[in-house]
């Protein structure tokens, strides 16, 4: 099984968690930088040069409407590119043959209106058409529509146009600046936020995406074909992310602000990843079911991971001491006292506590799990049905195909419970609150089963599926 | 009222408890404890939980809990433990714990009982 920690990459951030995202890009990881500075660099004096493009202004329905984590602002609420000031990402599905809205600004000694035919040369550049430019006191022209010569391209990736503007004066022709941009191509339309947004406070700016996921999506997925590719090539890219796994987020904005975060906002951040290709990703939590058992047994207090998860060295919780038990019957294994480093996702007795978020797609009939905290590649799945959520109900994972033969089996190292092993009982104890100093006590491990011994037959492992 | 509870209650109030922040694993003990006997100090201790509308001071060395934020996971097992004593005379309390704009996870959760 392929882990994140067996992949090394840059570390770098698109942006650095909590900075803004809009207008001060840094530079990715990867083969290709970003953005660039935008120049303007008129050849001749000219009569006027391009002030500002806009590409995703209100009520332009052919633009992605990006939104930046650090304010939570649309990165198009003001034009995307402000010559010497500003230049922001764009985005449209593959293919788009996109408008623009452009104002320009006077020249010093310029005309107030001048009537000529503009356009830009680039790849693809602006059709040129006639326009007739009146400025007003502050130098500058009333919005001009310009739609591109041709369609951007048809792959998914990230376009770098540069347009060198041009007007057509009097039979001249003079060359007025020129623009660099980026612009962003999904693969389909991306699906609406309040799938992992939860809930999307911005429903009248329709299907949005937070610009890093957008930026990060369409690089890692560039030229992937269909669905799973894109899914496959962003699931072994996360590294490049440079967010970590158990940061304290638990949301998307959150994580892109705070640099990372726990499975339940993993889950979310691959599902909001691939909504902005437009690929319909399920999600579920797979939550500990704490039955208490006679004799002061218990079965499962906790899941034991001892992956340290995405872009981590170490798993981000205190050592304990495990009572590890790897032999059946497990009642007679030998028991391997460690004092280590491991996650522990709690139950809680009779009630629905902590556990693992994981992330599915259908594809050709086929069930694949992505576990974006901890691997670094899919999980097919066969004779698998995705488990309806219910709380009520613990669903025992014999029942779901090769969910745990491919995946529990390996991904979830031991599953802690109150069992005897080696002829005693390891008892799961939490600090007695009875006490004066409960803080002064420490929590007890009970035994540490190895999640491959456990026996199938039975519903041994059970799970709330939600 | 209890240790337990007093020690819950102080945990909500953003306090230390004896000079140290609790780690995960000792709300979870305080919870338990609280809700293992029905009582009106622990029904009101509980609702407190559920309402609970605040930021917790933890350890976070320690580890925190994975699938939702701990104030959700509190907020969604106080709620669990008040539904299973009286769902109906409790249903604010599970209602503000499952709220819209709070955690799909925990409304999923406490979905049956709204």
């Amino acid at each position: 099984m392929l882990r994140h920690r067996d992949v090394r990459w840059g570390s770098a951030l698109i942006y650095e968690p909590g900075q803004g995202a809009s207008s001060a890009p840094l530079p990715a990881a990867g083969p290709a930088r970003i953005s660039r500075r935008t120049s303007l660099e008129p050849r001749l004096p000219s009569l006027f040069t391009p002030h500002s493009i806009a590409f995703a202004w209100a009520g332009n329905r052919d633009a992605i409407p990006l939104r930046s984590p650090a304010t939570d602002r649309l990165v198009g609420a003001e034009p995307e590119w402000i010559a010497g000031r500003r230049s922001a990402v764009a985005a449209y599905v593959r293919g788009a043959r996109p408008a623009v809205r452009v104002v320009f600004a006077r020249a010093p000694g310029g005309r107030r209106e001048v009537a000529c035919r503009i356009g830009a040369d680039g790849a693809p550049g602006i059709a040129e058409r006639t326009v007739s430019l009146r400025f007003g006191p502050d130098g500058l022209s009333a919005p001009v529509t310009f739609r591109l010569a041709h369609r951007l391209g048809r792959r998914i990736g990230i376009a770098r146009p540069e347009w060198r503007w041009h007007a057509t004066l009097g039979g001249e022709r003079h060359e007025i600046g020129t623009s660099q941009h980026e612009i962003c191509l999904t693969w389909r339309r991306p699906l609406s936020p309040a799938a992992w947004a939860e809930p999307d406070a911005f429903t009248t700016d329709g299907t949005w995406t937070y610009l890093p996921v957008m930026q990060w999506s369409c690089q890692w997925a560039a030229g992937c074909r269909n669905a799973k590719e894109i899914c496959d090539a962003m699931l072994a890219a996360l590294p490049r992310s440079g967010l970590r796994y158990a940061a304290p987020a638990w949301t998307v904005r959150d994580m892109l602000l705070k640099g990372g975060g726990y499975c339940g906002g993993w889950y979310r951040m691959f599902q909001a990843m691939a909504g902005a290709q437009g690929i319909r990703l399920e999600r579920r939590a797979f939550l500990v079911n704490w039955e208490v058992l006679p004799k002061a047994r218990a079965r499962w207090c906790a899941l034991v991971v001892s992956d340290p998860g995405l872009n981590r060295s170490r798993p981000a919780e205190a050592a304990s001491r495990f009572h590890d038990a790897d032999e059946r019957p497990i009642s007679r294994s030998p028991v391997q006292s460690v004092t280590r480093h491991r996650y522990r996702f709690w139950g809680q007795p009779g009630k629905v506590g902590d556990g693992h978020c994981v992330n599915f797609l259908r594809f050709r009939g086929r069930w694949y799990l992505y576990d974006p905290s901890f691997q670094s590649a899919p999980v097919p799945l066969t004779r698998f049905a995705l488990p309806r959520s219910n709380p009520a109900r613990p669903a025992a994972v014999g029942r779901l195909g090769t969910f745990r033969r491919d995946y529990l089996d390996r991904a979830v190292d031991f599953m802690l419970g109150s069992l005897p092993g080696d002829g005693r009982l390891y008892e799961t104890v939490h600090p007695d609150p009875g006490q004066p100093d409960p803080l002064g006590q420490r929590i007890l491990n009970g035994l540490s089963v190895e999640t491959s011994i456990v026996p199938h037959a039975g519903a041994t492992i059970s799970f709330y599926w939600v | 009222m209890g240790a337990a509870h007093e020690h819950l209650r102080r945990l909500l109030a953003g306090g230390l408890i004896e000079g140290r922040r609790p780690q995960w694993a000792h709300a979870l003990a305080l919870l338990k404890a609280v809700s293992e006997v029905r009582s009106p100090e622990s029904e009101a201790v509980l609702r407190d939980a559920a309402l609970f509308d605040g930021k917790l001071l933890l350890d976070e060395e320690a580890g925190l809990p994975h699938a939702m934020a701990p104030e959700d996971m509190l907020r969604s097992l106080a709620a669990q433990a008040l539904a299973g004593w009286d769902s109906r005379k409790h249903r604010d309390a599970i209602r503000y714990a499952s709220a819209p704009g709070r955690s799909a996870l925990v409304r999923g959760i406490l979905d049956r009982w709204r």
